[in-house]
Order: C-alpha cells, then sequence, then structure tokens
C-alpha cells in the first residue's frame, strides 16, 4: 500500500492496484489527502496499468480528487487503462470532465 | 419473492455465506461468487461483471446499511440453467426511499466519496436487479444474469 502514492514534482502518481474497491479505494483517499495538504501538487495522475478490477468506488475516488483539484486549476488525468477499466470510466460518465490517456497499443 | 422459472425443471444449484460487513471480506465476496459461476463456463467479461456487480451490493451493504459496524451479511446464489442469481441480504437500517436511492449519481454519503453509483453499475452488469427494504429492518438485493448471451463480440471461453 505504501507504494502507491507517489509525488514527482507537483504530480501526485497513484499507482492503483490490481482490484479498485471500497477498501482500497478510502486508503488511497486518505494517503493523497495527506500529500495534498502537504504539498503543492498541481496534477494527478491515476495510472491504471495494474488495475483489471474496479467498482463504482474507484469512480468516487477519481471524481473526489477531481473535486479537490479543479477550484484550483489542478488537472486529473488516467493513464494506462485497460479496454475494460476505460469502458467501465465511459459508463460512469467521468471522461466528461477527466482525461482518459489512450493506452495500452500491445494489449 | 423467489422467481420460479416454470418451464422444463433445470436442476437448481444453490450456495449460500453468511461473512461480517468487514471491508477486507469483499474481496473474499466477489471470488465466492465468481467460483460458484464458474461451472456456467462464463468468460471472463462475465465473470467480471458478476463480480463488480456483486461488489457493490456488498459496498452497500457495509457502508449504508450498517455504516462500517460489523454485522451480518447474506449472499445467496443459484445457478439454474445459464442463469445466475445473486441475493445479497443484510438486517440493517434499510432503505427510505427505493426509487430515490436507485437514482444515478444519488447517495447519502458525500462525505465518503461515494459516487451514487452503485445501483446504476448492478444494473449496468446485470441483466435483472430487484431491491427490496424495510427501514429498521434490512435490505435484500437481487440480481441476475443470463451466461452465454453474447451481446457483444465473441470472447475467449
Amino acid at each position: 500500500m505504501d507504494d502507491i502514492c507517489r509525488r514527482k514534482g507537483t504530480t501526485l502518481l497513484i499507482h492503483l492496484p490490481q482490484e479498485l474497491d471500497h477498501p482500497v479505494s478510502e486508503q488511497i483517499r486518505l494517503q493523497s489527502d495527506e500529500i495534498l495538504e502537504e504539498h503543492n501538487i498541481r496534477q494527478i495522475d491515476f495510472d491504471f496499468r495494474k488495475t483489471t478490477f474496479m467498482d463504482s468506488s474507484g469512480i468516487g475516488l477519481i471524481m473526489g480528487r477531481f473535486r479537490r483539484m479543479a477550484p484550483i486549476g489542478g488537472k486529473v488525468r488516467i493513464i494506462h487503462a485497460s479496454d475494460r477499466m476505460q469502458k467501465i470510466l465511459a459508463m460512469s460518465g467521468i471522461t466528461r470532465v477527466i482525461e482518459v490517456e489512450p493506452e495500452r497499443g500491445w494489449a | 419473492m423467489e422467481q420460479k422459472v416454470e418451464q422444463k425443471a433445470e436442476p437448481k444449484n444453490k450456495m449460500s455465506l453468511e461473512f461480517e460487513s468487514r471491508a477486507c471480506n469483499e474481496s473474499f465476496a466477489r471470488v465466492s461468487v465468481a467460483a460458484f459461476l464458474a461451472q456456467l463456463n462464463p468468460t471472463m467479461e462475465e465473470v467480471a461483471d458478476v463480480k463488480t456487480a456483486v461488489s457493490e451490493a456488498i459496498t452497500n451493504a457495509i457502508i449504508h446499511a450498517y455504516d462500517s459496524q460489523v454485522k451480518k451479511i447474506r449472499l445467496d446464489c443459484e445457478l439454474e440453467g445459464n442463469v445466475i442469481r445473486v441475493c445479497v441480504t443484510d438486517y440493517g437500517k434499510g432503505i427510505e426511499d427505493v426509487e430515490k436511492a436507485m437514482e444515478p449519481m444519488y447517495t447519502t454519503r458525500p462525505d465518503l466519496e461515494r459516487s451514487g453509483m452503485g445501483f446504476s453499475f448492478m444494473e449496468a452488469f446485470m441483466d435483472r436487479l430487484e431491491v427490496d427494504s424495510t427501514p429498521g429492518h434490512g435490505t435484500v438485493v437481487r440480481m441476475e444474469k443470463c451466461i452465454g448471451r453474447a451481446s457483444g463480440p465473441e470472447e475467449d471461453r
């Protein structure tokens, strides 16, 4: 769990684990909140490369980060999401406000 | 409200699980349903769909029904022909207005960053969803999915 949130300058990189569900989303929310409180973060990248499972808790997590970043002009991005993950993200409507990098050319 | 399929008598295969409403049990519950479902030879996509719907129902029981207290959740699964039925039962606070609760984006817990999409996801990933609730007594979420109905490109089985 310690390896999930990593700060690189003003970007917070969140390496999501294989399953993004309610307990995992809670932990990431707390960890990322701590970092956002202590550092100047202008961008949050959700890296989905390891993620094969996601439920609506993940949507809540991402939207929550977006709501924190938007008022300060920050950005939230989703990267390395598989086809299934992209389908779920699109289904939720979150892709209307959050950038999803087209990815996984090799998948 | 048993859904009796009165066609040629297909044998029913059932399993029941009762576990504590701890978030750490969510993964186990998903996997147990997936393992039971394996008998129907589902695609990976179908397994993922059912797991996601189950995850939503169980999360609701943990967060909403019990306000994260540790109580019991009951998971009943039934296989009949190529159909899986999943029933998630809690004995918690219940839902005052089920219709409102099922509205996309509606949540009573924005403080927990809930998206309000739990029921929408259940509806999207399963073929049927029924919610019965008695405030003060509990809630029963019934879901059903037909396995093997190719609605998209063929997947590897």
